[in-house]
């Protein structure tokens, strides 16, 4: 019945990494010279995209069908065959349904992420990141009966049939639908589809940048680092909660080009690739037709690499410290891969895994480097706000994200 | 710079902060979902009885399921069971429309009727054409064109099948020449004219010159024609002249100048002997009563090779039993050897296999065929004459000859339809306002007879509808895998002077009860203090108390215990299956007398009503051990006026 899980904290580890991808540079620190900033992210959702880029509700793996198959997987004895037999006698299907689950699943994370950086030398700086993540999920699920239910009912009352108390008892168990739905998942050895809130560290990320070519027009810097699996993954047994990190490790290399076009502009190209190495976790092996009564079996995977590439102009002022900047991001995973023999989980644990995502960024920031050095300012500060618009996006959450970055120079 | 830096500021600290203490939240889902269905029926009706219902007698069946049940087995015993159920309440609901008992029933409103209006009419009828009397003439011209006209009727456009038709029926006419000799009523009787084997054959015997000579000639004074009858009858016959010269010299020393007169005692009706000439014959007398006559006749007419009936009349004589031997080949009709019975039996239609050999197309716009026609006109039956008989037969002793009395019920029905089609020919016609009351009676009677019949095959075709239902649940239970046991169980309930009554019992098992009783008022049960009701009609010797008999008031529900210790006088025995092939499938019972023993049955039992006129029990049934659900069962029950 659950097919995905939400894959919503997955997509935003990019964005609390050490750099701000829409409006990435060249810079690097100068030697000796540290900088710490505290980068906070902010976002909701309720909705995603499908593998066709229309928006559907991040719960829509939960808008499902109860069919008679549904119910008999949790019959048995000679009841199963009761139901079984009477579906028979009415020429009715498994597959036929008696009503319709719909849920709406709600989602919030704030990310507050203190970056630092060292400039080892005129042209390389180290930097390093450890988001730490509040997130909370609430899910509500709701059950409606369709003309399935009351031909089912009413073949139970009909006189000749005469089976009032099973016609009650399945009456009964339809109006406790979302109840039941609870209990086969405990029984399953899943927790309820409830509130689920949680706050921890991610994933943390180690980065060192290069300024390769330093020229009057041109500029290029080169990035590679890693990430550590220091975030907490899913748990198997709990369908909505969120994953802080991904559980492996991930080889990062960017290449980045600045073009001077004034004293105040620069034009901005960057191109990011994500190796994800291999891991090892929990997981239920479901398919399209099981999403509860399955094996929880612990798989190597390999999750897609993933590739990110921006163009943005950017302006700052030196002398009023004002900055400014518009972007194009452009995001794509690739599909994830299990090892696994049994080819119907293995299919749907790769399923609607191939990410891609445009964005629209704006910035607004204000520097005080340039008073600094006037000696009009006490301190060497940062601060920006970015808003990201989702522009199109396939089987990634519909959500825009707000950041603020606050840097000190020392 | 410094106001704007602190702005800035203040507004980065606050997006800093935006998520903080905000929590997801999803809008709250509805359920909608069917309503919870309610029981059909309330306290004030446990068991569907009423103040003006104090008791009914519900019967059906028990089946103890097979936990391996397929639910394809299921699916069929549930249909079946449905079915059964269905055909029941149709047959009652049709039962009570119509007041069938009443006036359907056999011994009804409306056969009583039809009887009496048949009868009364006939007698008008009777009574009419009395008074009217066809000439001679008429009914001699009707009975030479019958066959011209019969054959025009059934082969209009084919000249060819009218003459080969013509020629098989002239064989018959034939064969009627030695029904005629060798019955009873024939030799019995004197009369003043040559008496005609059929009249409608007269045209041909006339064109063969059969009975041409001064033996056949009428006479006043009146005599028998038995001569007349072997000599110029029987002998011109091509049977007759089939026989090979051994056999007529056999035949012709049997029957001659000296013995046909014993010959003729024997076929008539007087006791007589007759001993078989020499040197032939050994000098045997047989035809000592009656039963040797129709031995004798009857030999003639089939020519069977001696049969271990000829030879038991006549002990050793070989020669006499094989005497009117025909070896003949039924399949093989254009030789035309078949004996003259078998000649008869093809054309008159009283033995379908022999008719078969000579088939005729149907009558057009005719409820009955011509060979129902011959018969109806030509069968002489135990030695009786025949209608032809009756129409032209001068007999001297003045009698009057009886209407036949048709022992075949398809002729007979159609008697008065085959007399209408003769009318004016053979039988008398009823005209002006006589005929129009006729035809309004008969209107009458017809309409009548009609619903009577459509009623009584709707009523058929309901408790066909019952018994095949019933059938095949008990087919399905018997399956392999399907049941345990399939037993069939009766429970009959009463509600008075406010104590509740069941009666439990197996079927052929009555003579046990089971007796569960609730106070009606209190709800309390009472079972094991109490007795049957004299209204209750219990006639079995031994009363056994049920555990417990409850009732729920809001549900109708009705929980009864039966316990099962004195498992083989309730009838909780090992019965053996019927096997497959062999025979109607019957109620059985795997499991051992022993295991019912220390065992109950506990019922749940819900009342409901099919079409609003049958009353039915529904639910299930547990065997179990100290209080514990071991077997679980489905019952059906409904109400059989038991």
């Amino acid at each position: 019945m659950l097919n995905h899980r939400l894959p919503i904290s997955i997509a935003l580890t990019c964005l609390v990494s050490t750099h701000s991808l829409a409006f990435e540079s060249t810079k690097v620190l100068p030697k000796g010279i540290r900088n710490f900033n505290l980068r906070t992210v902010y976002t909701e959702t309720n909705s995603k995209t499908d593998s066709n880029g229309n928006t559907e509700p991040l719960a829509e793996n939960l808008w499902k069908p109860l069919k008679f198959k549904n119910i008999l997987s949790s019959e048995k004895g000679l009841k199963k065959k009761q139901l079984q037999a009477l579906l028979i006698q009415q020429g009715w299907s498994e597959e036929d349904s008696v009503g319709d689950f719909y849920a709406e699943l709600d989602a919030q994370i704030n990310v507050w992420a203190p970056i630092f950086a060292f400039g080892i030398s005129k042209n390389l700086t180290l930097a390093a990141a450890l988001p730490i993540y509040s997130a909370s999920t609430d899910i509500s699920v709701g059950f409606k009966s369709n003309k399935g239910a009351e031909k089912f009912i009413s073949a139970l009352t009909e006189p000749t049939m005469s089976n009032h108390k099973s016609a009650i008892e399945a009456a009964g168990k339809l109006l406790n639908a979302p109840e039941r739905l609870n209990t086969k998942l405990n029984d399953n050895g899943y927790d309820s589809l409830s509130t689920w809130n949680d706050s921890g560290v991610g994933d943390l990320t180690f980065l060192a940048k290069y300024l390769a070519y330093s020229g009057e027009v041109f500029k290029t810097a080169i990035s590679t680092g890693f990430t550590a699996p220091t975030g907490k993954t899913e748990k198997p047994s709990v369908l909505t909660d969120l994953p802080f990190g991904d559980g492996q490790w991930d080889l990062i290399t960017q290449l980045t080009f600045d073009q001077i076009l004034s004293s105040s502009l620069v034009l901005n190209q960057f191109a990011k690739y994500t190796y994800q190495m291999e891991g090892e976790k929990d997981v239920r092996l479901k398919t399209e037709a099981e999403s509860i009564e399955v094996d929880l079996v612990k798989l190597n995977y390999k999750l897609g690499d993933k590739i990110d590439a921006g163009i943005s102009l950017q302006y700052e002022q030196a002398s009023s410290g004002f900055q400014a900047g518009l972007g194009l991001v452009a995001y794509r995973k690739f599909g994830d891969k299990y090892k696994t023999s049994n080819l119907e989980a293995k299919k749907e644990l790769q399923k609607n895994t191939d990410h891609s995502a445009y964005y629209w960024s704006t910035k607004l920031g204000y520097s005080t480097l340039g008073a600094y050095q006037r000696g009009e300012f006490a301190a060497p500060l940062m601060a920006s706000i970015e808003y990201r618009k989702q522009q199109k996006s396939e089987n990634v959450p519909k959500t825009d994200f707000t950041q603020v970055d606050i840097r000190l120079f020392f | 710079m410094k106001r704007k830096l602190c702005l800035f500021s203040i507004l980065l600290s606050a997006l800093t902060t935006l998520g903080c203490g905000k929590w997801a939240d999803a809008k709250n889902q509805k359920v909608e979902s069917i309503e919870i269905p309610e029981y059909p029926k309330s306290s004030d009706s446990v068991y569907n009885l009423q103040p003006s219902i104090p008791s009914i007698g519900y019967g059906g069946t028990l089946v103890i399921f097979n936990e391996n049940i397929a639910p394809i087995d299921l699916a069929d015993l549930l249909q079946a069971s449905i079915d059964s159920r269905i055909a029941w309440a149709e047959s009652r609901v049709f039962s009570d429309t119509t007041d069938y008992a009443k006036k359907y029933a056999e011994g009804g409103i409306y056969s009583r009727a039809i009887k009496d209006m048949k009868s009364e009419l006939a007698a008008f009828e009777n009574k009419e054409k009395s008074r009217i009397s066809l000439s001679e003439e008429i009914q001699t011209q009707a009975a030479e064109s019958w066959l011209n006209d019969e054959l025009q009727l059934l082969f209009p456009e084919d000249q060819n099948k009218r003459f080969e038709s013509r020629t098989v029926f002239n064989k018959y006419c034939e064969a009627k020449i030695w029904e005629l000799f060798s019955n009873s009523y024939f030799a019995d009787n004197l009369y003043s004219e040559r008496p005609t084997p059929n009249a409608i054959c007269e045209p041909y015997y006339k064109e063969e010159q059969f009975f041409a000579g001064e033996e056949c000639e009428q006479s006043e004074d009146g005599k028998n024609y038995f001569n007349c009858m072997w000599n110029q009858g029987v002998k011109k016959t091509s049977f007759y002249q089939d026989y090979t010269d051994n056999q007529k010299v056999q035949i012709e020393a049997l029957i001659s100048s000296e013995t046909i007169n014993a010959i003729q005692n024997i076929v008539s009706l007087s006791d007589s002997s007759f001993t078989f000439p020499r040197p032939i014959y050994k000098n045997k007398t047989i035809g000592k009563n009656k039963e040797n006559r129709t031995y004798f006749s009857d030999l003639i007419l089939k020519q069977e090779k001696g049969s271990k009936l000829c030879e038991a009349i006549i002990p050793n004589e070989k020669e006499f039993c094989s005497v009117f031997q025909q070896s003949y080949n039924i399949d093989q009709l254009s030789n035309l050897t078949m004996s003259p019975l078998n000649y008869i039996s093809m054309m008159e239609g009283s033995n379908a296999e022999k008719s078969s050999l000579f088939p005729l197309p149907l009558r057009p716009q005719s409820s009955f065929s011509t060979k129902q026609m011959l018969f109806y006109l030509s069968s002489r039956i135990n030695h009786n004459n025949s209608e032809s008989d009756r129409f032209f037969h001068k007999i001297i002793s003045g009698r009057k000859l009886e209407k036949p009395l048709s022992t075949d019920e398809i002729i007979a029905s159609k008697a008065s339809e085959i007399e209408a089609s003769l009318s004016g020919k053979f039988y008398p016609q009823l005209s002006g306002p006589t005929l129009k009351e006729y035809k309004l009676r008969s209107r009458q009677i017809s309409d009548l007879e009609k619903e009577f019949n459509l009623k009584t095959n709707l009523y058929s075709d309901l408790n066909q509808k019952i018994t095949d239902s019933s059938d095949r649940a008990f087919k399905i239970g018997n399956r392999k895998n399907v049941a345990h046991a399939l037993m069939e169980i009766r429970l009959k309930v009463s509600n008075r002077e406010g104590v509740l009554r069941t009666y439990f019992w197996v079927k052929d098992f009555e003579n046990t009860v089971t007796l569960g009783c609730t106070n009606m008022k209190t709800k309390k049960d009472f079972s094991s203090s109490c007795l049957p009701h004299l209204a209750d009609n219990i006639s079995a010797e031994n009363i056994n108390s049920a555990n417990f008999l409850k009732v729920d008031s809001n549900t109708g529900l009705v929980e009864l215990e039966i316990p099962l210790k004195n498992s083989t006088e309730i009838g909780f025995v090992q019965k053996s299956r019927v096997p497959q092939n062999e025979g109607v499938a019957d109620s059985f019972s795997d499991f051992s007398n022993e295991f019912y023993k220390d065992k109950s049955l506990y019922f749940e039992l819900f009342p409901n009503s099919v079409f609003n006129s049958m009353e039915i029990l529904t639910g299930k049934a547990f065997l179990r051990t100290a209080g514990v659900n071991i077997e679980e069962s489905a019952v059906s029950l409904w109400d059989q006026n038991l």
